[in-house]
């Protein structure tokens, strides 16, 4: 007979054991089918993230416009947009399984990794896809010029799975608090800072500024950044998912 | 409960809090004694340095601990390893606080401004702002347990960015080129003669005072940790489930249960 | 094939219930009974796997379970068809849709969005997903809420299958819910 026990009894636990690839990648693709389902039967994530960064991309238009704006202010001001669109959005996919009660049917079914891979990757495609349609027209309506495009797609791609990785986790954490997605939004920015560093670096290399190696090193390093929480998210969520 | 009677502690121990507070006082006042920088722009000031210095280090030293107390708790679900977190990272708020403080101080005596949005300053601004994050989280929850691993999590989660914030971004050059702040100072070589003694004594003394407070606070948040254990023992007596029993009911047709057999206590095995 | 022994569970300084023992064998259906707020859906959530206990020893012997419960919702922009594919997914089982479906009468209602069914339909699709992987331990809680007179056919019918092959847990304080079940366990 199996003994999950002592004091520190597990209960069945199903879903937390081993899986073979193929099983991981099954449940892998459903969260991200189920996740691109329900964003476009009921699109919140891109209400929420993509409203918000439009505004905020059209009040700058509309504040700036008889200035001509210098690469690296146009990478901060597109860079804090990231990470205030990404922490307004981006928590919604842990949050919101707890607000519609929906986060015991995936605790009894699903394994906690493949869980967090799929919402983790869900949001890094939401991100970069409300990056790449917000740099577009920030650089076309703010006549700024793409010096090296493999630095911004590099940076941009860098940037949204470093923000979702850590986003993600942050909303994982603060799902079941009171006022979560205040919180989510509160423990998440300090820990992208680091992130949007990285970001205006590559960004403003990327429309301009001198430095190549300096934008390739952020590049690289909002990359490395993006694997590191991805990878160690997982295990984070899967030690807490159930408590 | 241990007080600080000091009838009540062994001669060791007196004899040690007295060369401890002769040589903190004996530091305090020798940093006052060495002789002024005169390259800075209010040279009385640059004393600040020894002051300064050590609170950093030790912070990112205790949010290291921290980390892995909470990693420690995470494999192990026992409540003390979650005390020890809290102890070291409470700790680690402060002395990033006295971090900004004193940094502060010394801004305005040789910069001119309290706040000159140099990266070093923002940097480690952030990293108190995760701090502020962690207990944040804390505060969101009721449930020991759950409180215990939630800011467990995030303090694994935030090793990475505070890592970067304290290690990685003060030595990216175009940061160093950028900051006033000097970057490498002990490693370089910089410091040197009585400052470097003197520097050497802060830090010694500041690290030893971190580890008796960490020590402190840690029994005081055992003794919490007893005194919430014990809460229910008192209260639990009206809903204890010691009595319940598994009575055995026939089933019959619809309308209602027949009744039990075997009622009353009994040792809880539910036998058809 | 489930006992728990001493079971505990505490939230903050309250606790929600200590000292529990039980027992469960295979072809039997535990109906956990009592008032509301008295640790029901707390001590099948433990048994779940969905809380931790605070104290005690729970011994399994079920390679699988299912778990249904009154509380728990659904995914509102998900069919009903597309609900039993996601759950085998996740399980990594065989999805038995239609024959699911046909199970617990929602045939008809495969395309629609669980926003759009009714609360004793939502039902019938939980008991449907609970079933699914044919688990040994089913847990349901308060699972007939909800249920019109069909509704209540079909859990009894899920429940008399269930106990051929495996056990039940049940929660509730429904009369005809507690007549389905062998064994009875009182929180009051």
């Amino acid at each position: 007979m199996e003994q999950f026990f002592s004091d520190d009894a597990q209960g069945l636990g199903y879903g937390d054991g081993e899986l073979t690839p193929a099983q991981w990648r099954r449940q892998l693709l459903a969260v991200l089918r189920k996740e691109f389902r329900s964003e476009i039967r009921s699109p919140h994530g891109l209400l929420t993230g993509g409203l918000f960064s439009l505004l905020a991309v059209v009040s700058i238009m509309f504040a700036a416009y008889n200035m001509r704006l210098t690469p690296t202010m146009a990478a901060g001001l597109l860079w804090v947009i990231f990470l205030f669109a990404g922490v307004a959005a981006l928590p919604r996919s842990f949050i919101a399984e707890e607000e519609n009660g929906t986060g015991d049917l995936l605790r009894v079914t699903a394994n906690p990794h493949s869980v967090f891979w799929g919402k983790a990757l869900f949001n890094a495609a939401l991100t970069l896809a409300t990056a790449c349609v917000l740099t577009f027209l920030f650089v076309v309506v703010m006549n700024l010029s793409v010096a090296h495009l493999d630095l911004m797609v590099a940076g941009l791609v860098g940037g949204a799975l470093a923000l979702s990785g850590a986003v993600t986790l942050c909303g994982a954490l603060a799902a079941r608090a009171a006022s979560r997605q205040a919180l989510a939004g509160a423990i998440a920015l300090p820990l992208v800072i680091p992130v949007a560093v990285w970001g205006v670096t590559s960004l403003r290399v990327a429309l301009g500024e001198p430095g190549y190696d300096a934008g390739r090193a952020a590049a690289i390093g909002l990359i490395a950044y993006g694997i590191v929480s991805n990878a160690v998210g997982p295990f984070i969520y899967a030690v807490l998912w159930k408590r | 409960m241990e007080t600080l009677n000091t009838s009540k502690l062994t001669l060791g121990a007196l004899a040690v809090r007295l060369l401890f507070g002769l040589a903190m006082s004996f530091t305090i006042l020798w940093s006052f004694g060495v002789p002024e920088l005169p390259k800075f722009q209010q040279p009385e000031l640059a004393r600040i340095l020894f002051w300064h210095l050590p609170c950093p280090i030790i912070a990112s030293v205790l949010l290291g601990v921290g980390a892995y107390q909470s990693w420690q708790y995470l494999r192990s679900n026992d409540l003390k390893r979650d005390v020890k977190a809290i102890a070291a990272l409470e700790l680690g708020m402060i002395f990033s606080l006295m971090t900004m403080a004193s940094g502060i101080v010394f801004s305005r005596a040789q910069w001119g401004a309290w706040w000159q949005n140099d990266p070093r300053q923002t940097s480690f601004l952030l990293v108190l702002m995760i701090y502020f994050a962690y207990f944040v989280l804390r505060g969101a929850f009721q449930d020991r347990m759950r409180k215990a691993a939630l800011s467990a999590g995030y303090a694994l989660a935030a090793v990475l960015p505070a890592m970067f914030l304290i290690y990685v971004f003060p030595y990216l050059p175009q940061i160093k080129e950028a900051s006033l702040h000097p970057t490498g100072s002990i490693m370089s070589g910089q410091i040197r003669g009585s400052y470097a003694q003197a520097l050497t004594a802060t830090i010694t003394l500041v690290s030893l005072c971190s580890i008796w407070l960490f020590r402190l606070r840690v029994r005081a948040g055992e003794l919490e940790l007893k005194t919430y254990e014990s809460i229910g023992l008192e209260t639990s007596g009206g809903h204890s489930a010691a009595h319940r029993v598994v009575r055995p009911v026939r089933i019959s047709a619809p309308g209602g249960i027949q009744g039990s057999e075997g009622a009353g206590a009994s040792d809880g095995a539910g036998q058809p | 094939m489930l006992r728990g022994e001493n079971l505990g569970k505490r939230f903050t300084d309250r606790w929600i219930f200590r000292h529990l023992t039980f027992d469960l064998a295979e072809g039997q259906v535990l109906a956990v009974v009592g008032p509301n707020g008295c640790g029901k859906s707390t001590l099948l959530g433990i048994v779940a796997g969905l809380l931790q206990p605070t104290e005690g020893a729970l011994h399994v012997d079920a390679a699988a379970f299912g778990y249904a419960a009154l509380a728990g919702e659904l995914y509102a922009d998900l069919t009903v068809g597309e609900h039993l594919e996601f759950t085998a997914d996740m399980r990594c089982c065989e999805p038995r849709t239609d024959e699911l479906l046909a199970l617990v009468g929602l045939s008809g209602a495969k395309s629609a969005p669980a926003r759009t069914l009714s609360s004793g339909m939502r039902a019938r699709l939980k008991l449907a997903i609970a079933v699914q992987e044919r688990p040994a331990l089913l847990i349901l809680d308060e699972p007939g809420a909800g249920l019109d007179r069909q509704g209540s056919a079909v859990l009894a019918t899920v429940i008399e299958h269930q106990r051929e092959h495996g056990a039940v847990l049940l929660a509730t304080n429904d009369p005809e819910e507690m007549n389905l079940a062998t064994h009875e366990f009182d929180f009051s």
